[in-house]
């Protein structure tokens, strides 16, 4: 397994580049979403962590812009020495659009939002044609899911191993207005009580405003299988932490496959992620009730009202199915019981009698023990 | 001479397909049972698509069926075969996100792709990209400017589609996986359980103070008064938000924004009293406090709703017109309670609402009702014009 981290300053680096790491992102303010260096900063830096021959240096440019910030953006960076850096990292499919036409290194790809089928990963990788190094995948992959697109995809993988879980991204700034404080960069953190979670953690900075989950993703713990899995590279991300504490408990976790040491010195508490399962649509079935959702074969329409023991009327909804008096009906209640009758006779909304109804009309007939309002009626095969 | 941009308006059932469609909407967009973004919504079944199609295309209006889930691998094994199905009944569009699904739709289909706002993209070489994976249409994030859209459009060669009214996601679309996290609901695939909308108690760092808002909950957007931005911008369609919402909504913004359209087309300007009066039907449907967001320049700090959730709405639906017998009486569904002496207000499909006070109310068995009761079939007095999925409502108490 290879490592990159992301490092802000030289100090970081020589503590990462001491514990085996080769490969660095650097983080411009104007093309990283958490970019804290000028550009000129950013490619002084490439540069001199690049005295290290060992070292790939990529540049992290996965910040999302509408057209007229891009058009400035592009603009500004006319002067911007990207020479400097190994490879690129790029999220938005206009950035990517970009580096493919403007630049010749190797892409990695930041997938991490949404991509969560093969198909859609194997078409973005075959745009970048040979120009992708790297594909980082969604940290809600679940591993047997990475196995086998490893199967059917020759770039290498990458996952984020350790760090903040980013939870929502608006380009508007949402801190702003609750403080007087006029610097570019806010944080905090918030609860609800009305969600089951509480310190979540907030960033407004010149790229909108960031939510981020309040612990943190920890893959070191599932670090064989995650290997196993076929992912080639481990994202340490610190970002956010202090690194040159922090650093250190993570590389020893991982070369001793123990990770005490490190949860106890986190300052959050970690989230083992979606490696091992995801299970995010297991809810949606209770979401809607099924016992009313339409089934297509026979269905006639809906019992629109009830006059318990007397009358009801039913709303005639399919084209090709007419009722006539004579015919049985299957009604199907939204409490889940199931009615059959044959229909003696029908009538009109005037009271009148008449024979049959076809889809759009509203039809009469006696009340069938049981039925209630939002039924679905089907016509039965048999009587 | 000015073309029209296509007023497209959200249809979460059969029914409100159909209001849309009368109240004047160009097309409307569909879920199936799978693939969107609605779980929690009724969606259509196979039939229920057909149907809505087929009467859709009587009345010259089109349908587009979102697919725009970011799916997993075994959601797409089912994929072809709906795919099959919705070219058959000739739905006009797909609206998708996922690049997967994207590829899935032309392997198995010749069906037209518009690339929903949930891939939010936002610039002409991110349009341009998404023109290379042969989408016809984008429907652009909701942070995209109307004169941006436009060179968009010029750039890329594309169609466009920007939102003008609904509520919005405060995040990217695409880019906020709070529920996934924190419900266990993954919102890309319809599980949103509207986070963005809670009460927060927030402490910023350096402020040692606690406050308590509703800081990341966004206004409505209201886009009737740029109607002739969007037109002169040549926007190909107008997205209104809302699968969710109701029959009366459906029918209130088809209706506002058909006139608003047809109103500018031939006059070449909104200068006219009417337009207070569609903002005030615009008023008189569920709604947050209105902002026209980022349409003109980026959303500031007054596009915040920092309000508890609750329903801001004027009037309410009280029935839809399912039958009429002239001369004698409107069979209608009811929505919410009403008495005979109420006076009751019909919607048509065009022009001004028409009063009536309630002579009678009477059950479909002909005997009276003091009081109608919501999900139930009465008659009430006929009324001049009113036809079948015609709503009637009455102000708020
Ligand atoms: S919680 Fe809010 S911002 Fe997030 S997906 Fe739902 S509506 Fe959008």
């Amino acid at each position: 397994m290879k490592y990159i981290t992301p490092v802000f300053d030289v100090h970081q680096f020589n503590l990462a580049y001491q514990e085996g790491v080769r490969e660095f992102l650097i983080a411009p303010t104007k093309l990283s979403r958490f970019g804290k260096l000028e550009l000129r900063e950013a490619s002084d830096f490439a540069l001199s962590i690049k005295e290290k021959n060992d070292v790939t240096v990529v540049l992290e440019w996965d910040a999302l812009y509408c057209q007229n910030k891009f058009s400035q953006l592009i603009n500004e960076l006319k002067s911007f020495n990207f020479e400097v850096f190994d490879e690129i990292r790029v999220q938005d499919p206009g950035v990517f659009g970009w580096v493919l036409k403007n630049l010749n290194q190797p892409i990695q790809l930041n997938l991490e939002t949404g991509n969560h089928n093969l198909e859609a990963i194997k078409n973005w990788a075959s745009y970048g044609k040979k120009r992708i190094s790297r594909l980082i995948l969604s940290p809600e992959l679940p591993g047997n899911i990475i196995t086998e697109y490893r199967k059917n995809l020759d770039v290498p993988f990458e996952l984020m191993g350790i760090g903040r879980i980013l939870l929502f991204y608006t380009p508007r700034e949402l801190l702003s207005p609750l403080s007087n404080d006029k610097r570019e960069v806010l944080e905090g953190s918030a609860s609800s009580e009305e969600s089951p979670h509480s310190g979540f953690q907030l960033l407004q900075n010149e790229h909108g405003t960031f939510m981020f989950n309040p612990k943190d993703q920890s893959l070191l713990d599932q670090i064989d299988a995650v290997e196993m899995a076929g992912v080639a590279h481990l994202r340490l991300d610190l970002r956010f932490h202090d690194y040159q504490s922090l650093f250190p408990f993570v590389m020893s976790a991982l070369q001793s496959g123990k990770t005490d040491d490190l949860k106890s010195n986190w300052p959050v508490k970690f989230f083992a992620g979606f490696f091992r399962v995801n299970k995010t649509d297991a809810l949606f079935k209770k979401l809607k009730n099924r016992k009313i959702v339409r089934q297509d074969q026979n269905y006639l329409g809906v019992v629109l009202d009830v006059i318990k023991k007397e009358t009801m009327g039913i709303k005639l909804k399919t084209r090709e199915l007419g009722l006539s008096a004579g015919d049985t009906i299957e009604i199907h209640t939204p409490e889940g019981r199931v009615k059959k009758q044959k229909i003696d006779q029908l009538f009109n909304s005037k009271g009148e009698s008449i024979s049959n109804a076809t889809a759009g009309q509203i039809v009469f007939m006696k009340h069938i023990g049981g039925v209630s309002i939002r039924s679905s009626v089907y016509k039965s095969q048999q009587a | 001479m000015r073309t029209a941009s296509e007023i497209l308006a959200p249809a979460g059932n059969l029914e409100k397909l159909k209001v849309a469609v009368l109240y004047g909407a160009d097309a409307v967009y569909i879920g199936g049972q799978k693939y969107g973004l609605r779980e929690a919504s009724e969606n259509f079944t196979y039939d229920e698509i057909r149907e809505g199609v087929e009467f859709a295309h009587q009345h010259q209006s089109k349908v587009f069926v979102v697919l725009n889930g970011f799916l997993h691998d075994s959601d797409l094994e089912t994929l072809p075969e709906f795919l099959s199905f919705l070219e058959n009944v000739g739905v006009d569009a797909v609206i998708v996100s996922d690049l997967g699904v994207i590829a899935t739709v032309r392997k198995f289909s010749n069906l037209e792709i518009h690339l929903s706002t949930q891939a939010s993209c936002l610039n002409v070489e991110a349009a341009k990209f998404w023109k290379d994976q042969g989408v016809k249409r984008v429907v652009l994030g909701r942070e995209v400017s109307i004169p941006e859209a436009a060179l968009i459009k010029r750039e890329s060669g594309l169609e466009v589609e920007l939102f003008i009214h609904g509520s919005m996601c405060m995040a990217y679309s695409g880019n906020c996986v709070i529920s996934n996290y924190t419900q266990g609901r993954d919102s890309n695939r319809g599980g949103c359980a509207h986070s963005c909308r809670f009460g927060y108690e927030i402490e910023l760092n350096d402020d040692q103070k606690k406050i308590s808002a509703y800081f990341m909950s966004s206004k409505d957007l209201e886009g009737i008064r740029l109607i002739p931005d969007f037109v002169e911008a040549n926007i190909d369609s107008l997205k209104v938000e809302g699968r969710m919402k109701s029959a009366h909504y459906a029918g209130t913004v088809s209706k506002v924004y058909r006139e608003a359209m047809d109103f500018y087309i031939e006059h070449g300007h909104l200068l006219t009293d009417k337009i207070y009066e569609w903002e005030k039907e615009l008023r008189k449907i569920s709604h947050r406090e209105y902002t026209q967001a980022s349409l003109l320049t980026p959303a500031g700090a007054d596009s915040i709703y920092d309000e508890r959730e609750h329903e801001d709405k004027e009037y309410q639906v009280v029935g839809v017109v399912q039958e009429t017998v002239p001369g004698e009486f409107c069979l209608i569904e009811v929505r919410a309670a009403f008495c005979p002496g109420d006076t009751l207000e019909l919607m048509p499909w065009k022009g001004d609402c028409v009063d009536k006070e309630l002579d009678f109310v009477r059950d479909f068995a002909d005997r009276p009702v003091p009081k109608s009761r919501p999900g139930t079939l009465v008659k009430i007095p006929w009324m001049q014009g009113a036809e079948p999925y015609n709503l009637i409502r009455r102000k708020c108490p």
